[in-house]
């Protein structure tokens, strides 16, 4: 059977840490004298992490070493794994209100009761087109502000989830390292960013 | 030089935040590759460029004082398949390549405005990779280098019926070259000295 990409992470994936970073390509002009600035805000804005995990014994840790010397050619989904449900309260299919525009960072949504909190994820998208997004604003009930923008137009009445919402990653580096003490627990820390190819 | 920069590109290129965007357009005789720095398509004047950023880098673009001719190099990551194609199996020197810049409405992601900040002439394209990643680096020579180059014309009758077909004034150019002409005797096939028609020294 071949390797399937986006893979799936092993249910057994363990995290002692998560630590994301919200990537802007952002150049800015500062002044010397003045120091007034302008800032050339590029289109780039990317998600990005690094997972430590807990001291594992053989049987889990050997399934995460698998995925990531699977993952190291090609994708994944990954998520928050510490927090999959929603700050907010939103229930029921959510989904957008008007086609969106690529390049953009507003969202409009109807059907959902309810609002978001900011710092809850969404999902836009299935399969390898899924892309997570932040919550950043909460403008109104049905309007938000999000991280990352938007990478593709989206139509009237596109689905967003938001439980255990996932984007499609790639591994930071393409080399997957392990350790395994005396006590045979095994040590494993990767890095993620999003694979934006599509 | 007067240049005309469209008024809302102007106001957006001097607010306090911008949204820049670099687009290029590769104009290969079976068509053209254009990509811009940004996410999805846009359209500038009817003509939709592709977005992913597959940009690497755009190197600096020269104005000089004086005349002559700046190139720059344009670096795509990733080696899309389209250029690839386009490098391998195509004549692409000489072609058209163009660099705009412009901004985008950050509210509605449409395009503000644009202008071509550079436009030449192809002239190499390099495809590296070394294992860890793939670029494709396109040089684009500015159109003054055209100067430089040879232009071979002759004044041939054949050149000169290619450039006006009924133009046959050079008809005998060709027949001049080794035509020897002797002055002061309309009757000479040789060459004579002397007085009217009698030749002082006859040719042996």
């Amino acid at each position: 059977m071949a390797i399937t990409y986006p893979l799936t992470p092993p249910a057994a994936i363990r995290i002692a840490s998560l630590r994301f970073s919200a990537i802007s390509a952002v150049a800015r002009n500062i002044s010397p004298f003045t120091f007034s600035s302008q800032s050339y805000n590029w289109t780039g804005t990317m998600l990005s992490g690094d997972v430590e995990c807990p001291p594992m014994n053989r049987a889990d840790a050997e399934e995460l070493i698998g995925f990531l010397i699977m993952a190291a050619r090609g994708t994944f989904y990954f998520r928050d794994y510490a927090n999959g449900t929603q700050r907010g309260n939103m229930s029921g299919s959510p989904q957008l209100n008007g086609a969106h525009v690529a390049n953009t960072t507003t969202l409009t949504v109807d059907t959902g009761s309810g609002s978001w909190a900011v710092g809850d994820y969404i999902q836009l998208g299935t399969g390898s087109s899924s892309k997570l997004h932040k919550i950043t604003q909460v403008n109104s009930a049905t309007s938000y502000e999000i991280f990352p923008l938007l990478r593709t137009n989206y139509p009237d009445d596109t689905a967003i989830d938001y439980t255990d919402a996932v984007g499609v990653f790639r591994l930071g580096t393409t080399t997957c390292d392990w350790s395994i003490d005396t006590a045979k627990k095994y040590g494993l820390n990767f890095s993620i960013f999003e694979a934006i190819n599509t | 030089m007067s240049r005309t920069i469209p008024a809302p590109l102007l106001a957006s290129t001097t607010a306090a935040q911008l949204n820049p965007f670099f687009a290029t357009s590769l104009d290969f005789d079976d068509g053209s590759v254009r990509y811009w720095t940004g996410y999805g398509t846009i359209t500038i004047g009817s003509v939709t460029y592709a977005g992913l950023g597959a940009f690497s880098a755009i190197s600096t673009i020269e104005e000089t004082e004086d005349l002559a001719a700046r190139g720059l190099k344009i670096d795509l990551t990733g080696v899309p398949n389209d250029l690839v194609a386009a490098a391998l199996d195509e004549p692409y020197q000489g072609r058209t390549a163009a660099v705009r810049f412009g901004t985008l409405n950050a509210d509605t992601g449409a395009v503000i405005d644009s202008i071509t900040v550079f436009s030449g002439r192809m002239d190499t394209m390099v495809i590296s990779n070394d294992g860890k990643q793939a670029t494709i680096g396109i040089a684009v020579e500015s159109k003054l280098v055209d100067f430089q180059r040879t232009r071979e014309s002759r004044y041939t009758h054949e050149e000169q019926l290619r450039r006006y077909p009924a133009d046959t004034g050079l008809e005998y150019v060709a027949g001049l070259q080794d035509k020897v002409i002797y002055w002061g005797n309309a009757n000479a096939t040789a060459f004579r000295t002397g007085g009217r028609d009698e030749p002082l020294n006859e040719e042996p």
